[in-house]
Parts: structure tokens; sequence; C-alpha cells
């Protein structure tokens, strides 16, 4: 039973957690380090399961706060896609390619000066593609609260590509 | 898709009005190319989606836990520690059983009257002293014919 939930529910999210766990730490290291704590954690709490709604929710929860007090050890905030990465661009175009990755990193670089709460409701819900319900269980807030915080970042990030323009 | 479509889509994107679903035709909107000149400002937003989509923990992740590795021979160490103690279990009462055995033949009651059993006995240690006796009496018979010779001998030497 648990082997199943375990299997069904629990290893299957690795690299999602593992995308929360980076976009925190910034560096892929400690990501992996903060899911391999959360995952001996989360074993270890397998006679609380049951009382648990949400495991994945709660797991996604967990990688947050380990990985919020990693950085807290450790101030290093890197990049999180490695140089070598070929990023899917139109046309084939050497120069176009370079340029995209310039702003890509600038872009990076931008959202890592907005609070961290904005930055992880982002992430889900851009790259995790979840729900306002699903993201308000994983941090414990209202749905209200955290279209809120993505309408603040959005709003900001349109600005920021405006500025850009110019 | 009508490329007006992308320009409101982007709007209300940015409004937080687009569903999930929205938001997807729009990520594959840009990754297809198939967006208006006025929009590839936006282009890199969805370039970095794309490519934080792929970023992926190594494969130990999936695979659980190195830290426990305890976890994954759970069951396994569950039937052998069972079949170890039913093994304990059941040679210690096998041989307790066949201690018991062994000790009930030695002791086992053959008579039912005391005084038959006294009279046996005594017959038994009656026979065992005299089987004794006979064996003493044979051994100084032996030496004393032994003796006699050895005196014979000794004569005919002088």
């Amino acid at each position: 039973m648990r082997q199943d939930r375990l299997k069904k529910n629990i290893l299957p999210i690795a690299d999602k957690l593992f995308r929360l766990a980076l976009s925190i730490t910034g560096n892929k290291e400690d990501a992996e380090d903060v899911v391999q704590d959360v995952y001996y954690n989360v074993w270890k709490k397998r006679d609380e399961w049951e009382a648990i709604e949400n495991l994945e929710a709660y797991c996604f929860r967990s990688v947050r706060n380990t990985a919020l007090d990693k950085i807290v050890l450790k101030e290093n905030q890197h990049q999180t896609i490695p140089d070598d990465f070929d990023f899917p661009v139109q046309g084939g175009d050497i120069q176009h390619e370079m340029e995209v990755r310039e702003q890509i990193d600038s872009l990076e670089k931008w959202l890592k000066t907005r609070p961290e709460i904005q930055q992880t409701i982002f992430l889900l819900r851009e790259i995790e593609g979840m729900s306002y319900k699903e993201i308000a269980t994983v941090l414990n807030i209202s749905e209200e609260q955290v279209k809120a915080y993505l309408f603040r970042l959005r709003r900001k990030l349109k600005e920021y590509f405006e500025k850009m323009e110019r | 898709m009508k490329q007006e479509t992308i320009e409101q889509l982007l709007e209300r994107y940015w409004d937080c009005e687009t569903s999930q679903e929205e938001e997807r035709r729009l990520s594959d909107s840009f990754s297809n190319g198939d967006i208006p000149d006025n929009a590839k400002k936006y282009q890199a937003l969805f370039a970095w989606k794309q490519a934080q989509a792929q970023l992926k923990g190594s494969k130990k992740l999936k695979s659980g836990f190195h830290k426990t590795p305890v976890i994954r021979f759970y069951p396994i160490m569950k039937i052998a520690a069972s079949v170890l103690l039913v093994l304990t279990v059941g040679i210690g009462f096998y041989t307790r059983y066949e201690q018991e055995k062994f000790m009930d033949e030695i002791f086992a009651e053959t008579y039912s009257n005391p005084e038959d059993a006294l009279q046996e006995t005594k017959e038994v240690i009656g026979k065992v002293s005299s089987v004794l006796q006979l064996a003493k009496d044979r051994k100084i018979k032996a030496e004393i014919t032994d003796s006699l010779e050895i005196n014979k001998i000794q004569n005919k030497i002088k």
C-alpha cells in the first residue's frame, strides 16, 4: 500500500520537486540534496501518510521549506540553466540564438530579485502547470493570495519586457 | 491560431485571467514561432519556460533513497526475518521434544509393584556380584598357576 503510494505519487514528481528546489537554491547539487532529504523524511513519516490529505502538496511544501533553510545557511545564487543548454530557437540563426540566450540570462537574474514566494508561485504555475487551488494547498495560503502574488509578478514582468525593448 | 487571439491571450495572461489550458496554448504558439512581431519581445519568457521544463534531477532521485537502501530490501528482510524466527523456534521445540523422549525411555516405569522391583534389583545385583566373584576367583587361580610355573622353570635352570 505504502510502496504503491511511493511509486505512484511520490517518485514520479522527483523532477518537479527538483525544479522547485533548484529555483530556490540556484544550485543543482543543493537541489538534489533537498529532494533527497525530503524523500527521506517523508518516508520516515510513512505512518502519518493516512493523515496527510495531499501527499504531493506536502512534498512540494517540504521541498520549499528545506530549500529555504538551505539558502539561509548558504547564500549562493547561480543561474539554473546550464551554459551548454540547447535553447529551442526558430530559424537556426546563431546570432539570434545568442541574443535569446542573453535575454534569458537577464530574465533569470531579474526573476531572482523577486520575493521568493512570487518566484515559487511563478514556477509552480508556469512550469508545473498547477492550478491556483493546488498552489494554495502547497503553500498553505488562500487561492486569492496565490492569484495576487502571481498578478504582481506578471505585471512586473510585463514592465520588465517593455523596459528591455526600449 | 489567429494573431489577434495571441495578443488577446497575452493581455489576459498578464492580468492572470487565462486558464491553464490557455496558458499551455500560448506556450505552444511561442515554441512553434507562431506569434506576431509585437509579441516577439516576450519570446525569452517562453524559451525560459521551455528550458526550465526540461531540467531534470539525476536518475538516482527517481530510484528513491540512496541514503536508506534498507527500504528497497524491506519486504525481503521481513520475509527473511520471519523464516529465521520460525526456524529458530521450531528447532528449539524439536530438540526439547527429542530430549524428553530420551529421558522418558531411560526413566520409564516398568514395575507396578515396588517389591517386585526390589526383588528384581536384588537378583540383578546378585548376578553381577557372582559374576565379579567368579572373575576374581579365576584371576587368583591364574596367578597361583603362574607362580607355580615360574618356580618349576627356575628349579629346572638350577
